[in-house]
């Protein structure tokens, strides 16, 4: 029987970084294998523990019980599998078997070794439908899943050659064990976290301060999501660089707020990513996370409040869920009001962050009371700095973008 | 009953404003959201999804305000001239047929 509110997950940080003097002896003679983005970003998450107890990408056991009974086969609760798939011409190329290390590379350069436990296949059709709860293509997990190549590696991780996470990216990269320091110097002992992937709008900015009332936190930490992104998208860069300035411009004071990033590309699971989301922010030190409405669902897949559910059915994951219900904008008080606690629900003015994109695609600055004017100010800027001019993600962003993260030569 | 229509958000700036001054029909904004002006242009559901079809990057936000959202700046200025020229905001109609 396993603890499962040990708080980092399974009770330790798992790091697995290897020294650079003996990384370069490493590596020396490996077979390498070139990486895409996702599996680059994923084994900087395990490598610096934000998917502790994880020390790799899992064997055949660890994801069969994962999209059957949402546990790790150590039996610690674990909602999403973590694998890395290969092609079978590439296995044969390679002559990958069992015990073997491979070098991953990352845009040409070294990144990380793949000690070899096992080389596996899985039914991708099971997968999609335990973890999405469909087998439709229009949703973007299975997807996702059905594009996996027909094989999977399963093993421990190892990254040699650290990357560079390049500006504005590189001063909110927090991994667990920094974070967690961190939240020690400023002696923060209840953190509640917010996971975004939007620029915040006063809706946000309220849902996260009620957040931190309800947890009596003494801090909330943002953890921005940064991964693969689609056309229309906000650059990330906005992203970041905003939630940061509510509380250079005042909105949260200095004391209690701080933004951070994590390296995951949106699987839109629901209740199921809830779960992940929660003790992947535990691992960083929180104690407390936010759900609201419709948390990482997509489209009609899930109910509304899915997520706020899925915990009921779970064990003490050690971080306590803080659920968050409707909001809107009332005119007769002039902010955000929840929807319980306000009495002009007949002037209920809603909105959400695509009406917010909406208004500033349109070339409209959105009034201070839905989006605050530093807020926006700062879109622009990031517009212009970072995203060709738009704010929002374009095809050449997609091309021509600066890279969050580089890997330099070893 | 009435068929249900999705409301498309065309957010006035000044020189939408302006444009609409000019044309005599600034009338047809509403004040939303804190003071903001709009124009909302109806679509049916037909309407509705041949719009998602042609512009993919466009979203019908079911789950808050049940209307269409990040069409492209263009289509909403092509919108605007029409609802301008007809004096009407059921346009929605004369847009797609301007498309096929």
């Amino acid at each position: 029987m396993v603890d499962n509110a040990l708080s980092p997950h399974g009770g330790t940080i798992i790091e697995r970084l290897e020294e650079p003097k003996a990384a370069k002896e490493r590596i020396k003679g490996l077979p390498s294998l070139p990486i895409r983005s996702q599996l680059a970003r994923e084994v900087v998450s395990i490598g610096y523990g934000y998917f502790s107890p994880l020390e790799g990408f899992m064997t055949q056991a660890d994801v069969d019980s994962v999209v059957k009974k949402m546990t790790l086969a150590s039996g610690y609760v674990w909602s999403i599998p973590i694998v890395f798939d290969v092609e079978e011409r590439q296995i044969q190329e390679l002559g990958v078997k069992q015990g073997d290390t491979l070098l991953l590379t990352y845009e040409g350069n070294p990144l990380a070794t793949l000690d070899i436990e096992e080389v596996f296949s899985y039914d991708l059709d099971v997968m999609a439908e335990n973890v999405y709860g469909t087998k439709e293509d229009k949703h973007p997990g299975v997807r996702r899943t059905r594009a996996y190549a027909g094989r999977f590696l399963g093993g421990k991780v190892t990254i040699v050659n650290p990357p560079k996470i390049n500006p504005p990216f590189d001063r909110f990269f927090y991994p667990p064990r920094l974070l967690r320091e961190e939240f020690s110097r400023r002696d923060w002992k209840r953190v509640v976290a917010h996971q975004t992937r939007n620029v915040p709008h006063t809706g946000h900015e309220w849902l996260m301060k009620g957040a931190w009332f309800e947890a009596n936190a003494d801090a909330v930490l943002v953890n921005a999501v940064i991964g693969e992104k689609r056309a229309g998208d906000y650059i990330d860069e906005a992203i970041i660089v905003t939630h940061d300035a509510l509380r250079t411009a005042g909105y949260f004071a200095e004391n209690i707020h701080m933004t951070s990033l994590l390296f995951w590309d949106m699987r839109y699971a629901g209740p199921r990513e809830a779960v992940f989301h929660a003790i992947v922010r535990k691992n960083l030190g929180c104690t407390h996370h936010m759900f609201g409405r419709d948390h990482a669902g997509v489209g009609t897949y899930y109910d509304s409040y899915a997520a706020h559910r899925i915990f009921e059915e779970l064990p003490d994951l050690g971080i306590y869920p803080v659920k968050a219900f409707e909001w809107f904008y009332c005119p007769e008080c002039a902010g955000i009001a929840y929807e319980e606690q306000c009495g002009h629900k007949e002037a209920a003015q809603r909105f959400s962050g695509s009406l917010i994109r909406s208004i500033i695609q349109d070339g409209v600055q959105p009034p201070r009371l839905l989006f605050r004017p530093e807020v926006f100010e700062l879109v622009m800027e990031s517009a212009e700095k970072y995203g060709g001019g738009s704010p929002f993600v374009t095809e050449s962003y997609l091309e021509r973008g600066d890279p969050v993260m580089t890997v330099p030569a070893l | 009953m009435s068929e249900e229509t999705f409301p498309i958000n065309i957010w006035i700036n000044e020189e939408r404003l302006e444009a609409l001054n000019k044309a005599g029909v600034a009338g047809m904004t509403k004040d939303v959201l804190a003071g903001l002006k709009v124009i909302q242009v109806p679509a049916n559901p037909s309407q509705r999804d041949d719009l998602l079809k042609r512009y993919p990057m466009a979203k019908c936000d079911t789950a808050t305000t049940k209307t269409i959202e990040l069409l492209p700046r263009e289509v909403k200025d092509q919108l605007l001239e029409l609802v301008l020229k007809k004096g009407s905001v059921d346009v929605v109609g004369d847009l797609l047929a301007s498309l096929s």
